[in-house]
């Protein structure tokens, strides 16, 4: 399913947040977004999944505009990991799992055993099966991370939308999340802090204050010197000498420039 | 990360007769309330009695009784244990939307300022005669109900920009201030000294004036919103994440969020107007029902609304015995048993 964007703008008190992006994201492609805090990620996945309304502009889901699509329809399609959703209540994670049939269910069309197979088959996928009876406040934030995860999976969503999803994991998850991910059919948006892990994108989106300044793939996108425009870093290239795939690495900006920043403020 | 593939296993459908224990069980447990209410009281009455008042007035069999206790068990025993029973379904189940959709453990319709509201325009219909008779107490308190929580959620929305959950408590402990002053107000400009004392009294809760014309009222209301709320219970689970991420997994969050506001509003407006304000039961009978059966709201909206009833009937009962010769307000009670309990949330909220 191909989710695009046209002019998106959303600003808070005249300040802008997300300023005229379009996008055009194809079938089952991985797209990868990357930019620095704040320069408007999340706002702009927001927009994406139809949970905030652009003051300007449309996103449209195969040629229909979000607004013309009622938000079971929309969360039949699209699945969404927000960055953070948290609650006090004791819930265990099969129940949170299972909020993903919601789409799904009506008062003519209950719960079945189809629904407990698509619950259990998302909870195996992100490793959760064995702790299906936990309660959430239990978990580790890696953990509660992965039942979102399966959560969205429950959706059977054609378009996936994830939010920093690695955020809270070990580097075993991080790795199996994301391959998952690129193994689905699905075609997929996520928002990435680790630039290494951008490579596996299809193509990769670059925010910056809240314009969408570059978009490409990996090897058009991931180049030192353009990083360390965006990102004010300086960053070398690494070649891993076990697949020969290049690897980016990071040091602080160099003396002279702190110096020269310093001046500045 | 291993990706067996698994088919799906067919599973053949067979009726699960242990499903209706505990809705059987709740049902029985509020029959068995009423039947004390028949029975417990400034007289003693017993069951036999209480059954065959029942059968003479529903089938008209015909047994010879003594008069004057069918009269006591059917003209004001048995309304007053049934509004009873109606009203403690609905302020529980008030409590459960409010506190799901408010994600605040702490929100019911007390606190967040509807049964107040609800009072004020109760008593600016009966007492200060606001609408010339056109408006029933009813549709006062009603209308009272959804101002105090529109003020209240536009006080909240204002104090925190996303409408935080701390911030709707203390909004809601406001605005119950402000129309509690005003109800205050317009008792002391409009009712005579007599009238002040009744009203005050049916304030804190008073079943003494229910008779079968409120059961009309209540009995219905109670049923149909709990029926509403329990039709949303898949919708109310989505909210527990927030409502972002009810939104996501496809709850039209608008639409559910006025629909059973509006219809907590009804609820406890059309209480308030029967009963007065009883505190602490939309608050405290949730959480235990949280106890019981956990936090889906499948089980736990019918699970609150029969422990609410029940617990209803009975605090009624011992606002009638507990000082011999008066009737004390049932929400006296309730507050007594209230707020212990309330403070043991608090202080388990902190855990
Ligand atoms: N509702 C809001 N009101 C005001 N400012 C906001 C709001 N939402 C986000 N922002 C601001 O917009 C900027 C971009 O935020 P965000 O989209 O979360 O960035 P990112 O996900 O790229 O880190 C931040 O500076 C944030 O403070
Ligand atoms: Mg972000």
């Amino acid at each position: 399913m191909k989710l695009e964007a046209q002019n998106l703008t959303w600003s808070a008190r005249q300040l802008p947040i997300v300023s005229d992006v379009s996008v055009s994201i194809k079938s089952g492609e991985m797209f990868g977004l990357i930019g620095p805090n704040g320069s408007g990620k999340s706002t702009l996945m927001r927009m994406l999944a139809g949970l905030s309304k652009p003051q300007k502009g449309v996103v449209e889901l195969d040629g229909i505009s979000l607004k013309q699509t009622s938000r079971r329809q929309i969360a039949q399609k699209l699945a969404f990991v927000e960055q953070q959703a948290e609650t006090q209540d004791l819930i265990k994670v099969r129940d949170a799992v299972e909020l993903g049939r919601t789409c799904w269910l009506s008062a003519i069309s209950p719960w079945s055993a189809h629904d407990t197979y698509i619950v259990d088959t998302a909870l195996r996928s992100v490793d959760m099966y064995h702790m299906a009876n936990r309660s959430w406040h239990t978990l580790s934030g890696g953990e509660r991370q992965r039942v979102h995860i399966a959560r969205a999976l429950a959706q059977e969503p054609s378009v996936l939308l994830l939010d920093e999803p690695t955020n809270h994991l070990d580097i075993s998850y991080q790795v199996s999340i994301l391959d998952l991910v690129t193994q689905l059919d699905t075609t997929t948006v996520v928002a990435l802090h680790d630039l290494n892990q951008a490579f596996k994108c299809d193509r990769i989106g670059v925010m910056q204050a809240g314009k969408m300044i570059a978009i490409g793939t990996p090897e058009e996108i991931l180049k030192p010197k353009f990083l360390e425009e965006v990102f004010g870093v300086c960053v070398h290239t690494l070649i891993d000498p076990n697949n020969g795939k290049t690897v980016l690495s990071f040091h602080s900006v160099s003396s002279g420039r702190e110096h020269n920043m310093r001046q500045v403020i | 990360m291993t990706t067996t593939v698994e088919t799906e296993p067919v599973i053949q459908k067979t009726f699960d007769w242990s499903r209706l224990y505990w809705p059987l069980a709740g049902i029985v447990a509020i029959f068995a309330a009423i039947l004390a209410g028949l029975m417990i009281g400034e007289t003693q009455i017993s069951a036999i009695t209480a059954f065959k008042t029942i059968a003479n007035k529903m089938w008209s069999a015909g047994y010879d009784i003594d008069l004057i206790d069918q009269g006591i068990l059917w003209e004001y025993r048995l309304p007053r244990a049934i509004v009873a029973a109606s009203c403690g379904a609905a302020l529980a189940v008030s409590g459960v939307v409010l506190q799901a959709l408010l994600r605040n453990a702490l929100a019911d319709p007390y606190i967040l300022g509807l049964s107040a509201g609800a009072s004020t325009g109760a008593v600016l219909v009966s007492i200060a005669g606001f609408g010339a008779g056109a408006i029933s107490m009813s549709t006062g308190a009603f209308g009272g109900a959804i101002i105090a929580f529109i003020i209240v959620a536009g006080l909240a929305k204002l104090a925190s920009g996303r409408g935080g959950a701390a911030q709707f408590v203390l909004a809601g402990i406001a605005g119950s201030q402000l129309f509690n002053a005003l109800t205050s107000f317009i008792i002391a400009k409009s009712a005579s000294a007599d009238q002040a004392r009744g009203i005050m009294f049916w304030l804190l809760g008073n079943l003494s004036g229910v008779r079968w014309f409120d059961v009309v009222t209540a009995a219905p209301v109670a049923l149909l919103g709990v029926f509403i709320v329990f039709l949303h219970a898949r919708s109310l689970d989505a909210f527990t994440f927030g409502t972002d991420a009810a939104a996501s997994v496809g709850v039209a969050i608008r639409r559910v969020q006025i629909t059973l506001i509006s219809i907590t509003a009804l609820l406890t407006a059309i209480m308030v107007s029967i009963v007065g304000s009883i505190g602490f039961v939309g608050l405290v009978i949730p959480h235990a029902a949280r106890y019981l059966v956990g936090v889906r709201h499948k089980a736990l909206i019918p699970t609150a609304a029969i422990i609410g009833a029940v617990f209803l009937v009975l605090a009624d009962i011992v606002a009638r015995v507990i000082i011999p010769g008066q009737v004390l307000p049932i929400g006296v009670v309730t507050a007594l048993v209230g707020a212990p309990a309330f403070a043991i949330i608090l202080i388990k909220g902190q855990r």
